[in-house]
């Protein structure tokens, strides 16, 4: 009893976890013709401390685990303390889909945490079990944090791009709030647009993006994560000059390089081939923010000050998991027109601008 | 001159616009009127784009018809984000231009 006390903070949250686990139990052996076998045990797969950035290998392995295990999916929350918008767009994009074809419950995860996953709307997008909550994240968050939203088509852009925008821009006035807004509302319409055209190519239709951000008041620090279930960079890159050697972790820094596009052929009618500027452009908002990008794709990832990594222990991500971190003070003075690749070469077109 | 008149904040839902594919019937708006013989007048008042939008909007004219096409078109109520960007689009694909007719 301790130990849930412990757990959930709260006696009353407790004892109702252990009553309803007692009545539950009772329930089943009343009702039903228990034939013990003891051969088939579930597999627990523990979840780290921190589920998102601040430990990406912990994170993935779990995914891992996820992916290549079958029947019902128990995940140990005991030690986890923290979620954060990457780990949330994860669990989406891990889960969501496999809504109606496996079973998932999170077992003793604290009542803060389970109560984030539910303000988030994990638990219900996912269809999620045995996470006990409060009510500690009733109160109006539109200017903190988006709730985990799936987009597959690219007519939901433009309405996630606002609410995200809004909510990482904060209560400011009118006149203030855009100079937050703007560089915000560029970098999503630029993740969300790639994300939706790149996770849908090499025949994934079905795939999708999720998304997730919050504001976070303590050390005035904007997080915003994008994460699709598509064929990831390197397939989009297979079969690009600009591609060293066919590997996720060489698609990634390619990635990077401007003009060097993930979309090359858009097939719009009337349309042309995109330019690959769009994550070049992302990665310097980002720093000018005083922040940095971080992209996993495949069994490899990097953060975009130029630091490469490879997951390990076999894991990898079918897809590409972006997420974004930086200073929101530092967004209204983020100049994009300086963003565009420089080439001294180039010669300036007279323009007429009234 | 007859001057054909777009105006952007029509077509944007919200203030950004970012997608490729709305940027095509704008384009073949502008492409038309100058195939009139009219000048353009595209307003951007209220509105942000990204260089995706524009490069589809005015980049691909001045890659097929060379820099020049610029000198019929006006661009009004441009913040300076929107400028730098569609001056960025027009030199890189005038560049392209340079190159596939020299």
């Amino acid at each position: 009893m301790k130990r849930l006390e412990a757990r959930f903070g709260n006696e009353r949250l407790a004892r109702t976890y252990c009553v309803r686990g007692v009545y539950q139990v009772l329930y089943f052996f009343a009702n039903s013709e228990v034939i013990l076998d003891t051969s088939a045990t579930e597999e627990v797969i523990k979840l780290p401390i921190h589920f998102g950035g601040r430990d990406v290998q912990g994170m993935f392995a779990v995914c891992e685990t996820v992916r290549t295990s079958t029947g019902a999916i128990v995940l140990d929350g005991s030690e986890t303390a923290f979620f954060d918008p990457l780990g949330i767009a994860v669990l989406g994009a891990l889960l969501e889909p496999l809504v109606g074809k496996r079973d998932v419950r999170i077992d003793w995860l604290s009542v803060a945490c389970g109560s984030y996953l539910e303000r988030m709307q994990v638990l219900s997008a996912c269809n999620i079990q045995g996470v006990v909550s409060s009510s500690q994240y009733s109160d109006d968050l539109t200017h903190t944090l988006v709730e985990l939203t799936k987009v597959e088509h690219e007519r939901q852009v433009d309405e996630a791009v606002d609410r995200l925008a809004t909510a990482l821009a904060g209560k400011l006035s009118a006149d203030r709030l855009e100079a937050f807004k703007h560089p915000l509302r560029y970098v999503l319409s630029e993740l969300l647009l790639n994300a939706l055209s790149h996770a849908k190519r090499e025949g994934r239709s079905g795939a999708a993006v999720w998304v997730a951000c919050q504001y976070y008041r303590k050390n005035k620090g904007v997080q915003l994560a994008v994460v699709d279930n598509g064929c990831g960079l390197l397939e989009t890159l297979r079969y690009s000059r600009h591609l060293p050697e066919k590997t996720h972790a060489a698609a990634i820094p390619t990635a990077l390089k401007p003009f060097v596009s993930c979309n090359p052929d858009l097939g719009l009618p009337g349309g042309t081939a995109n330019r690959g500027i769009g994550l070049t452009t992302t990665a310097k908002i980002a720093q000018s923010a005083r922040g940095r990008l971080l992209i996993v794709s495949g069994d490899a990832g990097m953060y975009s000050d130029g630091r490469p990594f490879r997951l390990e222990g076999g894991a990898k991500w079918d897809g590409v998991a972006i997420s974004m971190r930086c200073r929101r003070a530092a967004l209204p003075g983020v100049n994009i027109a300086q963003m565009m690749p420089k080439d001294e070469n180039s010669m300036v077109v007279p323009m007429i601008f009234e | 001159m007859i001057t054909e008149r777009i105006e952007l904040k029509q077509d944007a839902p919200t203030m950004m616009m970012g997608m490729r594919q709305s940027a095509i019937p704008l384009r073949l708006r502008i492409a038309s009127a100058i195939e009139r013989g009219e000048r353009v007048d595209v307003d951007f008042t209220g509105v942000e784009a990204t260089h995706s939008f524009l490069d589809e909007l005015i980049g691909v004219l001045v890659g097929v018809q060379g820099p020049d096409v610029l000198r019929l078109i006006a661009f009004k109520g441009c913040s300076d984000t929107v400028k730098g960007i569609l001056q960025f689009v027009a030199n890189d694909r005038a560049k392209d231009f340079r190159r596939l007719t020299h």
